[in-house]
Order: structure tokens, then sequence, then C-alpha cells
């Protein structure tokens, strides 16, 4: 089958959205890099995809179907239908780059079981793919225990998915479904079993555009919480439950009622999908209308009239608190009743950094409590808390004590954290130790027969020797057989006494001249050798962290350039650690990597990697060129980091 | 009533008498010298807190830092607070690597490093140095700045140069200890016996009964060493107690190093 040129323009208008997002985690904002697909519905550059692609991105990176990446910005997320908006940032494309393709979208009104779709996107790293299938269900919906929740938000309660059978992939996630005219019927969102769900494209639309417009979605909220009527009674939805405060408490509702119609419009849910529509219809009514609603309670008619509330989100979005080694949130009036209080005041524990300010205070702050004061001070949002620890922390070079007075619970408690400036890591020297500079293996008992040599030999053979070491200088040769040290048989026969010899040496002073019999070539000799100090452990040496684009590169080792057959006179410095999901991982930088410039200047030194590192702060650029040796591979690495502004 | 002198008996009963008071003598000497030893010598025993921060990497992929606050016990061997305890307890660097398939990097970064002393206060210390192949780590207060301003009086335990032990396979000795939180922090003696003496390639005792970070003693309170671990491929495969000479010989070069 060739595709039509209506669908095959639609295939022009997908994206593939590289995304780095942000979420907490123990304490801090965690940066994960993933991708997935999104289709242009306009010239400007509007891209519709799912939140959980890119609800939560702090950078976006679009690729057009011919290759060619944009950046892209965040315009808005709505976390209840999972749809995002982007902006491509088409004022940074070439002058002369082709015309945006675009698609725009059906009724999905129209839309009927067994049509022809196709499902679009760039699934599992494909650039763009294309799948067939037939149009499976008009109403799917998730069975409870299956149901998925984005920021604290039921993603099922609005929203009843177009099934169809045309294969997705992971990857596929925000990408358009498609009818046969070339318009979108829906924005693919979920898999359930082998059927693929699809948000349909005139919710989509609707959503799309007020992102598009607002940045936010405004909804009303009334609090109740429904399902479908019990099998035996009264046609109607059935109230499970009403939130404490809400409007429909006010109203008077009770758990039990059955409203049957709402503002005169017949309403009924017999089944688990017929509850979206009525979910719809109250989110979609403007905040503070007075609504009528009318039913029953038990045999009783009930006619009940309540005003229509500004929906507010299931949970506001974390953020890292560095100095506390927290992330927190503030109160929602749907948190603030889950957390049971009767107040959104005061700043809610999302995430504890272990060993952090607020883990090591007696008592520790953990998930959940909710810090109300600092230092005398109320403390009712985060801005609260952000402002208290400027001020506190402002020209300090050392943590600074506060008393905190945090909930949970039901108590009230005390507590003391030093915040402010981390504390200085620091590592122990390691305790001097003398070395030979060889390898060596055990003398077992076959080995020594088959060497012709007394089965019964113990000692150890000499499997390398370490360039310019004592053992070198001495004149030790790879091969030689070691049986006593300074007149003392060495007890090796075992696999297992592998470590007899080192220890051995560990014995000596580090400047100690030692006596080898040593066995080589038929003949018994002696060898003299003056022990020397073990080279510097590599964790003694110097080492630079780049908190910009996170990772830590150190200086070579003896043991680092013998690995790496390096000679002295070749450069490079070892990269130590990646941050996981850091700039420099997302850049592909591994740990174990030999840094060999950055931006084409040589580094011999960490001194040279910090000084270039700064000159980089200063300049920002987009991205920084790493030149790297892996194995035997040398390769080139874009790291493209946003740079803290101060 | 008759009373009858038997000679003979009279003998016995002498001889059994005096080797029972005999007998019961040494071990009150003893108990009282090691009771001694608790009175005036148990805070040279204290507790250690660790906050690390550790950073592994493993096949070219480094995963996100954790943190882990440790607690051992150490022992007191300088007035300037200079405490040894066993590098075990306060690097899990061994312990991740044994969990870990196919090795891996790992890097312990201490942030935080606590002296619990008896009253509850907690001194500041500094992680100075470490010596893998005898399971010693060495601590010591900061001295600088003003967290210190006000340091407590360190009782160290008693270190003779000069003193020369001779410890047998089967002899009785003692180790000072303290017991966990939980159990307010005791002080403790615990009774052990030497199992082996091992001279190669270097000095160990083998003694039953004895917690790692804690000074162990002879019958007249002469301290023999530092229990410790004895490693094999990175796993503690046996305690051990490290000769006292053997650690005041990295203690000096502990302060040789740093001063």
């Amino acid at each position: 089958m060739v595709l039509s040129d209506q669908v095959n323009s639609v295939y022009k208008a997908i994206v593939r959205i590289e995304v780095v997002s942000e979420r907490g985690s123990n304490g801090r904002m965690q940066k994960s890099g993933s991708s997935g697909s999104g289709v242009i519905i306009d010239n400007s550059g509007l891209v519709v995809t799912n939140h959980h692609v890119a609800g939560k991105a702090t950078r976006l990176n679009c690729r057009l179907h011919d290759g060619e990446e944009v950046g892209a910005d965040l315009i808005g997320a709505d976390a209840l239908t999972d749809l995002a908006v982007l902006r491509l940032r088409l004022k940074d494309r070439a002058n002369n780059a082709a015309p945006l393709k675009t698609a725009s979208f059906a009724d999905s009104d129209l839309v009927r079981v067994g049509d022809t779709c196709f499902a679009m996107g760039s699934p599992a790293g494909l650039s763009q793919s294309v799948t067939r299938g037939i149009i499976s269900n008009l109403a799917l919906i998730s069975n409870r225990s299956s149901s998925f929740r984005l920021d604290g938000e039921n993603v099922g309660e609005l929203v009843r998915w177009l099934g169809h059978d045309a294969i997705i992939f992971p990857g596929n996630s925000g990408g358009p479904l498609v009818n046969q005219r070339g318009e979108i019927i829906g924005i693919n969102e979920v898999a359930i079993a082998s059927l693929g769900g699809a948000i349909p494209s005139n919710l989509a639309k609707r959503v799309a555009l007020e992102l598009a417009e607002k940045g936010y979605i405004e909804r009303s909220w009334i609090g109740l919480e429904c399902q479908p009527s019990m099998k035996d009674s009264t046609a109607g939805i059935l109230i499970s439950g009403i939130i404490d405060g809400s409007p429909a408490d006010s109203a008077g509702f009770l758990p039990g009622d059955i409203i049957t119609s709402l503002q005169g419009q017949k309403v009924n849910a017999r089944i688990p999908e017929d509850l979206p529509p009525f979910h719809q219809i109250i989110s979609s009514l403007p905040p503070g209308k007075q609504v009528s609603l009318t039913g029953y309670r038990g045999t009783k008619n009930m006619k009940w009239r309540l005003v229509t509330e500004k929906r507010q989100p299931a949970y506001q979005p974390e953020k890292e608190i560095k100095q506390w080694g927290l992330t927190v949130r503030d109160f929602t009036l749907l948190s603030s009743l889950e957390a049971r209080r009767g107040s959104q005041k005061g700043v809610q524990i999302h995430s504890v950094a272990q060993g952090g300010p607020s883990f090591s205070a007696k008592p520790r702050l953990i998930g959940n409590d909710v810090i109300t004061e600092i230092n005398g001070i109320k403390i009712d949002r985060t801005l609260d808390l952000q402002e208290v620890t400027r001020k506190v922390t402002k020209d300090q070079s050392s943590p600074v004590a506060v008393l905190v007075k945090f909930e949970r619970n039901l108590a009230t408690y005390l507590t003391v954290i030093k915040i402010g400036p981390e504390a200085d890591e620091k590592r122990p020297l390691e305790a001097w130790k003398p070395w030979l500079g060889v390898s060596t293996q055990v003398l077992t008992n076959d080995l020594a027969e088959a060497l012709g040599l007394e089965k019964s030999s113990r000692g150890v053979r000499l499997s390398q020797i370490f360039p310019d070491t004592p053992a070198e200088k001495a004149g030790l040769l790879t091969g030689d057989l070691i049986f006593r040290i300074d007149g003392q048989i060495i007890q090796a026969y075992r696999p297992e006494d592998v470590e007899v010899f080192g220890n051995m040496i560990k014995q000596y002073r580090v400047d100690s001249e030692v006596k080898f019999e040593v066995w080589r070539e038929g003949e018994k000799v002696e060898i003299i050798a003056q022990l020397e100090k073990r080279p510097t452990p590599s964790k003694e040496l110097p080492e630079f962290e780049d908190e910009d684009l996170e990772y830590t590169a150190r200086t070579l080792s003896f043991a680092d350039r013998v690995f790496l057959r390096m000679n002295p006179s070749e450069h490079g410095l070892l990269v130590e650690n990646v941050e996981s999901a850091g700039w420099a991982a997302l850049g592909g930088l591994r740990q174990g990597d030999l840094l060999l410039k950055i931006n084409g200047n040589r580094l011999s030194n960490t001194d040279e990697l910090a000084r270039l590192m700064i000159q980089m702060k200063e300049k920002k650029p987009n991205q920084v060129i790493f030149f790297i040796q892996r194995g035997i591979h040398t390769l080139f690495l874009e790291i493209q980091p946003e740079w803290d502004p101060s | 009533m008759k009373i009858f002198f038997n000679p003979f008996s009279c003998f016995l009963w002498t001889m059994f008498f005096c080797a029972g008071t005999g007998y019961a003598g040494s071990e009150k000497t003893k108990l009282l010298t090691w009771r001694k030893l608790l009175e005036e010598k148990s805070n040279s025993v204290t507790w250690v807190s660790a906050t690390v921060r550790i950073e592994i990497s493993a096949g070219g992929r480094s995963f996100p830092p954790s943190e882990r606050k440790l607690e051992a016990l150490g022992t007191i061997i300088g007035k300037d607070g200079l405490t040894v305890l066993s590098l075990n307890d306060i690097d899990p660097t061994d312990s991740i690597l044994a969990r870990m398939r196919g090795g891996a990097d790992i890097n312990v970064n201490y942030t935080e490093v606590l002296i619990l002393q008896p009253d509850g206060s907690e001194v500041p210390a500094d992680f100075l140095l470490k010596d893998e192949d005898l399971d010693l780590a060495f601590i010591r207060p900061q001295n600088k700045g003003p967290k210190n301003s006000n340091l407590p009086i360190f009782e160290e335990i008693d270190y003779d140069p000069k003193q020369s032990l001779e410890i047998q396979i089967l002899d009785e000795v003692v180790s000072l200890g303290k017991l966990g939180r939980n159990l307010y922090r005791k002080s403790t003696l615990q009774r052990g016996w030497v199992n082996a003496v091992i001279d190669k390639p270097r000095d160990y005792y083998v003694i039953e009964n004895v917690t790692p970070g804690t000074p162990v003693f002879d019958q007249s309170a002469a301290w023999i060493g530092i229990t410790a671990f004895r490693k094999e491929g990175g796993k503690p495969s046996g305690v051990i107690t490290v000769p006292a000479k053997d650690v005041m010989e990295i203690a000096r070069q502990v302060r040789e190093r740093l001063e």
C-alpha cells in the first residue's frame, strides 16, 4: 500500500523530541534524558505532545523529518489530559530553512470503529515511523488497577481514548493518530495490552489551543467523587464521596446521593466509561458559575445549588532547596486535604538528601513533614523558605544553625538544622607503603614441576616489571623466580597465597634495602633492591570537579599510565566521575574516558582545566567540545549545558 | 566430743586451702586490675560517627551519589584526641564492591566525622589517614576555627614504647568497649583468649571475643593492640589484633605527614 499524499504530508510534520527533564528525588532535582514524539500544528512552530514526554522539561530539542534540529520552549502542560505544547525556536533556524510541514486536527466525533488509522511518531530512536491499523474502540479507558497518575492527577478522569491496533512502541507517545485524509484524529498516549490509546483530537485541540494561549488550563471543580450507579439502583451518577470544604460540601451532598441532571441536562453513568463525559462537563464550566443539580437521596427527590470554584492542581511541582538538602512543595487545596491539614500554609517536604543538613538534624526531617517556622518567622510558602534561607546564609562561609518548627502528623516539633554552604568533603591519606614495582604469580607445585624445579618449591614468578621502579633499577626481569626475601622463604604455593609476597614487602620501611634469592635461567642469583615509597594513590591526586558540566577529572596516576600504555610525554586527564543525567553524561561522557582536549585546548593538569572552565563560565557557549579517548578510539563529544546565570 | 588430730589430713587441708586462696588471690587481683582499667580508661574508647557521600562508577556510568551515616567504635591513642578505628567500620568501599559484579570505581568522601563524647556532645574531627592492609583508620579532632575552641580533655590509653609483651596462646586478655546507643553507650569489659600468635608475614594476634576498633589488654592491663578485620579479596575473613607498636608507628606517620 502506498501512503496517500495527505497522509504522507503529516508524516513530515512529526518531530522527534529529545527531552531533559528534572524530578525531585533524594533531596535534589535529578536530571534525566528521554525522547518522545510530537506533531507540528501550525506555522508558528506549535508542537503538540504528551505531558509525560515534555511536561517537566528543562531543555527540549526537536528533530524535524529532514534531520534538522531545532530547540523548543515548553509553553504549557496539562497533567489531567496528559498534553503539552511546545514552540519551536524558529528564529534560530537558518534563513534558507525549508518551510515547516504542519498537520491539522479532524473532528474526532466523526471517527467510527473500523476506520483505518495511522500511528505516527519517532519510537525507539527512529527518526520517523508510521504503522497502520483500525479504530477498535471509541471510549477506551484504563481500569482502576492500571490507571496512572501524573503530578498526582488521575489521567483517565477526563479522557476516553480512541483505541486502535496500529502498533505503537515506547517513544511513540505524543505522536499523532491520523485518518486516511491525513488529519489528526488523536494524540497517542497509552498502550493497554496490545491496543494503543489516543487522546481524541477534539479534546487535544481544545487543550492545545488553550495552553498555547494561556500556558495553563482553567477548569472548574465542585469537589464530588463519583462512580457508576449500582446495578439495582436508579439511573444516574452515584456520589461516593464529598471533599471537605468544597462547593459540593457546602451544597449538602452526602455519599449515596444520585445525580440525574446537571443544568437541566440528563446525566447517567452505568459503566466507568460513562464518567469522563460528566467530569468534562463540570470541568468545562467557568469558575464562579452557579450550577443546579437534581437527583435522589433514597426515595426523596433532591435539588442542589452550588457555585463552581477554580480547580487547583493536585500537587504543586517540587523545588530544590540546596542549602537544606531538600526538595519541597507548596500545598494545594487537594494536597492539604490529603495531608489532613486544615490549612494550606507551610512547606511540605517532598524528599530529603541522605546525609544532607536536614537529614543530619536531630530530629531529622522526613518526607511529608511540614515546615511552619524558621527562627520564629512564619513559613507559608516555598518563597518564604527561600527568602529566609537567602538572608540567613548571605555572606556565610560555613553552615548556620536555624531553629525549625515543623509538623509531623498531629504533633509539632522543633529541630536545629545547619544550613548554608555544603560541608567540605574530605578523603583520608593512605599510609605510606614500600613497593618494588612488580606483578607476580604464585609458583604453584604444578608450575614448579613444569619448570624443572622441586615440586615443593615455594615462591613467586615475576609476571611484569613496571618501568622506572625499584625492581627495574635492581635488574629484576620478567620471568625471574623469587624464593626468598632476606633469607625468609616466600610461603606461596597455592593461588590463594597471591598476597604473601606483597605482604612481606609491606613489612619493610619504605627505604629498606632488600635481598632477593632469584632463580634465573637455571641459576641462582642474589639481587639487592632498594625499596621506595609506593606512587601516590589515585585518590590523593589533584582533581577538578566541574559543577557546571557535572563531571570530575583528575591527574593520571602511575597505574593509569601503565594501564593506558602512555609514555610520560603524553597528556590527558582521567574522567573519574560523571554525574548521572548531568550535562556531561547527557553529552555522552563516561567515567574512565581520557580527556585530551576541550574546545581544542590540550589538557595536562587539573589547574589548566580549572582555568579553562572559568573562561567557559564567563563566555557561556551553547556547546563545549570534548576530545576524548575511550579504549583505543578517540571521539568528539558535544556537551550542551544550561549555564548557571549567576 | 573427741577431736582426732591426723597430721596427714591436716597437710592435705592446708595444701587445698593454700592452693584455693592462691588461685582466688590471682583471679581477684586480675579482676581488680581490669576493673581499675575500666574505671580509669573507659572513656578512651569512644563512638565515632561518619557521614559519607558515595560516588560509584561502573562500566563507564556514574550512579547518582548516595549518602550514609556510619557509627563505629574507636580508641583514643593521643592527648590530642587522635583516635584509631577499624577502617572496615567507616569505609563502605569493600562492602559495596563485594555486592557489585564486574568491579566498580568507588569514591567515599567524608562530609562529617564526629567523636561522640560521653556527655552526648560531639567533637568535629577529620579522617586523616587509613591503612587498608592493616584495616586501620585514624581520625583527630579539628583544632582550627571556632567550632573546637573548647576541646575536651581526651583520655588516651597508656602506651609504653619500651614495653615488651610476651603474648602466648591461651593467655586470658580483656578488651575495653562501649555498648550501642540502645544500651546507653555503657562501657564494657569483655574477656577473651589468645587463639593464635602470627609472626609471618607480620605480627598479629588472633583473639576471640573482641570487637573491631577496641583495645585489648593483658592481665597487667598493658595495652596489647587494636582489634581490626583481616580481609581477603576485600571481604572481612577474620578478626585480628594489630600490635600496639605497629599502631603507634602509623600514628607517628599521621603526625609526621600532617604537621
